[in-house]
């Protein structure tokens, strides 16, 4: 934490042990968290048998250095600059997101297609898509999802269009950072939720792209058998994810590592 | 349906999807300040229990409820009228 600290010049011991819900709300600091706790963990696990790694958004830059593409301190940096950048674009043009549960992505994509300011952001699950968008635009499509009959439409605690291409200012921001730096090859392959394929050459392309296409979790879990996985272990806060691949793939063997006592059940 | 069955459906329910231990899933104890389950997970865990009930529970009738007791009256409550409502 000290060396993350120094790196970022901020104090990161203090985001982890005192941060109240108020300030992670903040995406800058929420990401800068997430993904040192994330990393923490990985650091603490004993050795797997690792067939694939794979991030859902942020968790995406955390895999990349699960599998040696970037190291713990590129991919610090490059954490800290996209949560810049998106709470930057998220400040000049404030967003809403929401989590539609009951309707197919199909359903969600053709209403949305019918509005103003919403798009589908992230396919999480069967039945499980989060909308994005500005705050109107948003608000109009849960009302309208729930008359195509959508059996919930939960907001999420975000002040920013995330996936959408109101993001398009924070992508020019971060391709800074992303040119600059440098990427090793994989040690194992990293799936990409922006493309459902194994990342190649371009990561910095995909890693910006990321900001304005939707997450498509679901199909980059779907994949998941068909490569052999046997069990899915989720790294960092939460616990999330891991309830979107027991909803994905019923009967595959899963586990949420976020804390110390965790370790035990592994 | 008896309290004792429904609360032995949303306890079951509970282990199964929200990985808590069935002890810690009494009346006076709260999903959300005791158990620590996050809102989207209390979300899809409430329309698990109408899938298998059959019954609904909606968002506005669950404003109010801040412990499993007071979640579990609306779930007889609501048991209640749809068997009254088949015979």
């Amino acid at each position: 934490m000290d060396q993350a600290g120094d790196l970022l010049d901020r104090d990161c011991a203090h985001l982890l042990l005192n941060a109240d819900a108020d300030e992670l709300r903040a995406t800058a600091q929420a990401q800068l968290a997430t993904y040192l706790m994330s990393l923490l963990v990985w650091r603490s696990l004993p050795p797997l048998d690792v067939v694939v790694v794979a991030g859902h958004s942020l968790g995406e830059l955390t895999a990349l250095v699960v599998a040696g593409v970037l190291t713990p301190e590129a991919g610090l940096l490059l954490v800290a600059e996209r949560g810049a950048a998106m709470q930057q674009a998220a400040d000049a043009a404030p967003g809403a997101m929401a989590a539609v549960l009951g309707l197919s992505d199909e359903v969600v994509a053709e209403v949305c297609a019918g509005m103003d300011g919403a798009w589908p952001a992230n396919s999480n699950a069967p039945s499980h898509v989060v909308i994005s968008g500005t705050v109107d635009g948003v608000a109009a499509a849960g009302l309208a999802l729930r008359g195509a009959g959508a059996r919930r439409v939960l907001p999420l605690p975000v002040g920013g269009a995330f996936h959408t291409p109101l993001m398009a200012p924070a992508r020019s921001r971060l391709e800074v950072a992303l040119r600059a730096a440098a990427y090793a090859p994989p040690r194992v392959p990293v799936l990409s939720a922006v493309t459902v394929r194994d990342h190649g050459p371009d990561v910095a392309g995909l890693l910006s792209q990321q900001l304005t296409a939707p997450v498509r979790w679901r199909e980059v879990l779907e994949t998941l058998p068909g490569r052999g996985v046997e069990r899915v272990v989720e790294l960092g806060p939460g616990g999330v994810l891991a309830g979107l691949v027991k909803r994905t793939l019923p009967g595959m063997a899963v586990m949420s590592v976020a804390a110390p006592e965790d370790l035990a059940r592994l | 349906m008896e309290r004792a069955e429904v609360l032995q459906v949303l306890r079951d329910k509970a282990v199964e999807m929200l990985e808590v231990e069935a002890d810690d899933v009494q009346e006076d104890k709260s999903f959300v300040e005791d158990l620590k389950v996050d809102s989207l997970s209390l979300v899809e865990f409430t329309m698990e229990l109408e899938d298998t009930l059959g019954i609904e529970l909606p968002e506005e009738e669950l404003v109010d409820v801040k412990t499993i007791g007071a979640f579990l009256d609306v779930i007889v409550g609501k048991t209640a009228a749809a068997s009254n409502a088949d015979g």
